[in-house]
């Protein structure tokens, strides 16, 4: 490694650091100094008592939004991926139903959530059934995105080449589709977890969306703040994989 | 004429499809004799449009002032934000890195912390339309500035612009193409933001309106809601298109 390379790491690693400290000194001084009430922004080292204090309750909670979350995207990523094959099989099937699909990605998808919990109840269920139903349209799209996005001509030489059309399938266009599909997943994971705290504050039985609205309506604002960090965990475990699965799959194929 | 037939069969297809949906779920209602409260028809929810016209209108005038308010200041703020550390390169690496990272935490959460922070009426929701609606602005902003060919900026620094020149006459215009990929996906953000909020704690809204009408079980109305939700929020995407089209225009493409 150049020196001028250590000089950029350092640059890109202590920049953004030093960036997080001025906001958690800025945090801390205006909480510490009585600027904004406590009860509004409990300083930092408030916040970490809490957690250390509550972090059985709050562990306990965070299974069943993580369980439903992985659930939901797990379905999702299922139906969005075989459905989106499925339909790119027929151009003109495709051509049929893509502008409905499109229209159902650009609706506020959200407002629903009373509907699902009519239908499924007020329970585990429901959540996970529209933490699905939220998380699958950015993966069918990125599907149907991706398995269009093979340049015809690999397509034509494998053609005249004989191959079959599941040989094409899986050796040129899956491949050229592979990054888009991650991509939609990655959207379709925040997705997720977006779906199970909505019907978490909706239904409010169990959950970090539960437990962050009942500290709200008690003013419990360090509960609230310490119930975010161990949800951005949840989310950023299951970005994590994706990311990870993103590389191991990737690395499959430029390994043949 | 070939052109024409065409264009007609590219839009025939979707609108049957569409059409063929409808009637499916309007056929399949009547014929099992699903109750309203669990599955009311297309024709029923069409009914509870008309019958609650009056107090849907009303409704959707505080959710959608909340949602441009939301959405026009998420823009000044993205937009303004974004200027800023495109001027400085120290800034930018200082914080770019954790508007990525506040934007990887699903920012629905946020939303009982604001309700806290600004109380239960609309300065609340203002506050998280605006803060949904910001991060794709932000983000999409900053890519544009830094897509910006790289010798259209030397060149014009080299011909003694000013930093606010080369930023005003060459990054700006550049960055228009990302900016509006970031407005578009905002404009449907800023709608869920006020929707989420009203769920939450609100005595006025679509989204109010929903969740009472879940509570007395009038699916029926809850679906006619949405339905002119979906209306107002296809109608605010169409805006930003337009708005899209109107400056490329504008600048000469």
């Amino acid at each position: 490694m150049t020196a001028l390379d250590a000089k950029a790491t350092a640059r890109q690693v202590g920049l953004p650091a030093l960036g997080l400290m001025a906001l958690f000194a800025l945090w801390s001084g205006l909480s510490n100094s009585g600027l904004v009430k406590p009860r509004l922004l409990p300083p930092p080292e408030r916040v970490w008592q809490t957690l250390e204090r509550s972090i059985d309750l709050l562990l306990e909670q965070a299974m069943p939004t993580l369980g439903a979350a992985v659930a939901g995207i797990a379905a999702a990523a299922l139906l969005g991926i075989a459905l989106g094959i499925a339909v790119s099989f027929s151009h003109r099937l495709m051509r049929t139903i893509y502008p409905t699909i499109v229209f159902f990605q650009l609706i506020p998808k959200v407002a629903l959530a009373p509907v699902f919990l009519i239908w499924f109840g007020h329970g585990l269920a429901a959540n996970i059934i529209f933490s699905i139903f939220i998380a699958f349209f950015p993966v069918l799209v990125a599907t149907i995105a991706g398995l269009q996005a093979t340049p015809p001509t690999y397509e034509r030489l494998g053609q005249s080449l004989t191959m079959s059309p599941l040989r094409i399938f899986l050796g040129v266009k899956l491949p050229f589709a592979l990054p888009h599909i991650f991509s939609g997943l990655r959207i379709g994971v925040t997705f997720a977890v977006i779906g199970v705290v909505l019907g978490e504050f909706i239904t409010a039985q169990a959950g970090l969306g539960y437990i962050i609205l009942f500290s709200a309506n008690n003013f419990e604002t360090a509960l609230l703040l310490a119930a975010i960090v161990l949800l951005c965990a949840v989310g950023v475990l299951l970005f994590g994989f994706f990311i990870a699965l993103e590389a191991v799959v990737l690395r499959f194929y430029d390994s043949r | 004429m070939m052109a024409l037939a065409e264009r007609l069969r590219a839009a025939v297809l979707p609108a049957a499809f569409a059409l063929g949906l409808l009637v499916l779920w309007q056929v399949l209602t009547m014929a099992f004799h699903y109750p309203k409260v669990v599955m009311p028809a297309p024709t029923d929810i069409l009914a509870a449009l008309i019958d609650n016209a009056g107090t849907i209108s009303r409704q959707a005038v505080p959710t959608m002032r909340d949602t441009l308010a939301g959405f026009l200041l998420a823009t000044i703020l993205g937009v303004g934000l974004a200027s800023l550390l495109s001027f400085s390169r120290t800034v930018r690496d200082a914080i770019y890195p954790l508007v990525i990272l506040l934007q990887l935490v699903p920012k629905i959460a946020w939303t009982p912390l604001f309700i806290v922070w600004a109380g239960i009426g609309w300065p609340s929701r203002l506050t998280i339309a605006t803060f949904i609606a910001f991060f794709p602005i932000f983000i999409s902003m900053m890519s544009g500035l830094e897509a910006t060919d790289r010798s259209l900026v030397r060149l014009s620094t080299s011909l003694t612009a000013t930093p606010w020149r080369t930023f005003w006459l060459v990054r700006l215009p550049a960055s228009m193409p990302y900016l509006f990929a970031g407005l578009k996906i905002a404009a449907t953000l800023a709608v869920i933001g006020a929707i989420v909020a009203e769920f939450i704690s609100s005595s006025e809204g679509l989204g109010f309106l929903i969740q009472k009408s879940a509570a007395l079980l009038q699916t029926d109305l809850i679906l006619a809601a949405i339905v002119v939700l979906c209306l107002l929020g296809l109608g605010f995407y169409g805006l930003v298109q337009a708005g899209e089209t109107a400056v490329r225009r504008w600048q000469g493409e």
